[in-house]
């Protein structure tokens, strides 16, 4: 563990303090998992969501609370508390890059054509709507078509037109071509990982020093009091400790504290 | 009694009888101050002074590329300058300069010539969407509309949207500490600015987009789309967004990030801080704007987060650098009598609680730089 010690950040970008990397870092956390309530809609629009995507949106919505906890505590944080955050953090990440790709696998396979939603009509325009649907082309991407570029009509050497001014002559060439959105795409989901990877990285800085706090002024029994407070508490109470502590534990041994 | 005497009596008696100090008055000089504006400039922080430099250029590529006759240019230009220049407005202008340059950019962006944008894509957002949220999120909640959302979704994306920054601003002049609002309009103007310039470097087509013309390439000739809003159109019985969305709209390929989903926010974010009890309100209020968007196919999710992110990040860095505190002793903008701002080293939860790894220098020397601003100037 010896390398995730030295690997753990001193400060947020380089120069801000940790604890205004951990506020940034938990909002962005919470605005993510809101992608949980707005998914499980689907069970009243009924709109057919697979097995996985019920399991990613029911883990956001359980999730969700308890980064705000962590997002509201953050100015008085509680050992117990972050080390939970922290963990389920480490382990969000973790089972995110492993959905990422899955649901990658499902775009790229079956691609962006949904056959299965209901087209909702737009007042007015809803005979174009229907017009356009049935005759467009369906250019779908997938990774056998990245190659292809749309291909416009003008002659790209006729050299009577200026260069700059054929893009703006050619509607065909306005949009994006299939190997850019590739490239878009797949750098993109590479990037927002990494930064999700970095992320992580901040928090557990945040709550190593937390740790370790506690350790040099011998508070183990003092300022753990969110894990003392179990006797008389309800059930829901009970695991919340029963995690804290195990949460604790782990993190401990990671540490080497 | 004459009803403008009675608001005045009142204001006086709930509001102004608070007045202790001179901190909360404003600048009611209308003769410019020569003196007092040189000494500003030429003490101008560096960082302001890129800020100014940064927006003076946006506002400079939005006059030039402005189809307007250039008579009607100069006279916006020496109009600014005025405005700048007598205390009285500058006091709100020259915060409201981020503001100023969002509008006159956003307004511009249709005069942009065609070859400098770069190319539309239209598969992107919907596969990033697939790949991070699992689904298109849009899509599901505008499997199954009907009249009663349509009417639930229009309030805020319609009506709400336009008209509670300026509700907000009144409030934060009223009841937040002196200078909050010159923190707002720079967050709220900033937010806006870098999300219409993400827009015009990223243009990508909105939901609606792929609902009408699949994943089909898309070109900048296109008439835009008011999604959902067409319905309300033809619920109320007359031309409201149709034309507007589709003709007239000046970002037809802005769907990221997603500027409601910013603006709300944003607010939100300042509400709280206003109103730290009410936070739960400006909760529900950006879920129930952010499934507006997506019920009325005018964003993906992923634009939404895009939005938020921004605010969230915006927002933090105004905290820490120019928003005033908030005291919960004090009851209206009369009641301070002094401005503290907050302090990003004693804030430190970490601070000076360990002997070890705490990065005390590092928060100090980040304290300091944000309390050489200078507040007249933001």
């Amino acid at each position: 563990m010896g390398f995730l010690n030295s690997a753990l950040p001193k400060k947020f970008l380089g120069i801000f303090p940790l604890y205004i990397g951990v506020e940034l870092i938990l909002g962005y956390a919470i605005i993510n998992k809101m992608s949980g309530p707005y998914g499980l809609l689907s069970l009243f629009t009924g709109h057919p969501i697979d097995f996985f995507q019920a399991m990613f949106y029911i883990s956001s919505v359980i999730v969700l609370p308890l980064y705000f906890h962590g997002f509201k505590e953050l100015f008085s944080p509680r050992i117990g508390m972050f080390s939970l955050v922290t963990t389920i953090y480490v382990l969000d990440t973790f089972l995110g890059l492993l959905s990422n790709l899955y649901f990658a696998l499902q775009w790229f396979t079956y691609g962006g054509e949904d056959t299965t939603i209901n087209k909702p009509s737009f007042g007015e325009s809803a005979t174009t709507a229907s017009e356009s649907i049935a005759s467009a082309a369906t250019s779908t991407l997938s990774f056998s078509s990245f190659t292809a570029s749309p291909t416009p009509d003008f002659n790209p050497l006729d050299s009577t037109v200026p260069q700059p001014y054929k893009r703006e002559m050619d509607e065909n060439v306005q949009s994006a071509s299939q190997a850019r959105e590739l490239f878009v795409i797949i750098a993109s989901s590479v990037l927002l990982n990494g930064v999700r990877i970095y992320f992580t990285l901040i928090l557990l800085a945040f709550t190593k020093i937390l740790i370790r706090m506690g350790k040099n002024e011998g508070i183990q029994s003092n300022d753990f009091n969110d894990l003392n407070y179990m006797q008389g508490e309800t059930k829901f109470g009970r695991v919340l400790y029963f995690l804290k502590v195990k949460c604790l534990r782990i993190l401990q041994t990671v540490y080497n504290y | 009694m004459n009803p403008i005497k009675a608001v005045v009596v009142l204001f006086d008696r709930y509001f102004y009888s608070e007045k202790q100090s001179e901190c909360s008055d404003l600048d009611l000089r209308v003769k410019p101050d020569w003196k007092q504006l040189r000494t500003r400039i030429r003490t101008m922080p560096t960082c302001d002074i890129c800020h100014y430099a940064f927006l003076l250029s946006v506002m400079m590529i939005s006059i030039i590329v402005s189809p307007v006759h250039i008579l009607f240019k100069l006279v916006v230009i020496i109009g600014l300058a005025t405005i700048f220049i007598v205390p009285l407005t500058s006091q709100f202008f020259w915060s409201a300069l981020p503001i100023l340059t969002w509008v006159g950019l956003f307004f511009n962006m249709p005069f942009i010539p065609v070859w400098i944008k770069p190319a539309i894509t239209v598969q992107s957002l919907p596969a990033l969407e697939t790949i991070l949220y699992g689904d298109n999120l849009s899509d599901i909640l505008a499997a199954s509309p009907n009249a009663f959302l349509d009417l639930l979704a229009w309030l805020p994306y319609g009506i709400i949207h336009f008209a509670f920054p300026f509700i907000l601003a009144a409030l934060l002049f009223v009841f937040g500490p002196p200078r909050c609002l010159r923190a707002y309009a720079f967050a709220f103007g900033y937010m806006n600015l870098i999300g219409v310039i993400t827009q015009l470097l990223f243009p990508a087509a909105p939901p609606w987009y792929r609902l009408l013309h699949n994943l089909e390439p898309a070109n900048y000739s296109m008439n835009g789309s008011p999604g959902g809003l067409g319905r309300i159109d033809q619920l109320f019985g007359f031309d409201m967004y149709t034309t507007t969305f589709s003709k007239t709209s000046p970002i037809i390929f802005g769907a990221f990030p997603s500027l409601h989903s910013g603006s709300a926010v944003m607010e939100a974010l300042f509400f709280s801080y206003l109103f730290p009890r009410l936070s739960w309100v400006a909760c529900a209020y950006v879920s129930w704007l952010w499934w507006s968007t997506m019920y009325l196919s005018h964003h993906y999710f992923i634009d939404l987060t895009g939005g938020a992110v921004l605010s969230l990040t915006i927002f933090t860095y105004t905290k820490y650098r120019h928003l005033p505190m908030r005291s919960l002793k004090c009851w209206c903008r009369w009641s301070y009598t002094s401005i503290e701002k907050f302090d990003a080293y004693s804030s430190n939860p970490l601070r000076g609680k360990t002997s070890a790894d705490v990065v005390i220098e590092l928060d100090e020397s980040f304290s300091s730089s944000s309390s050489s601003t200078n507040l007249n100037w933001v």
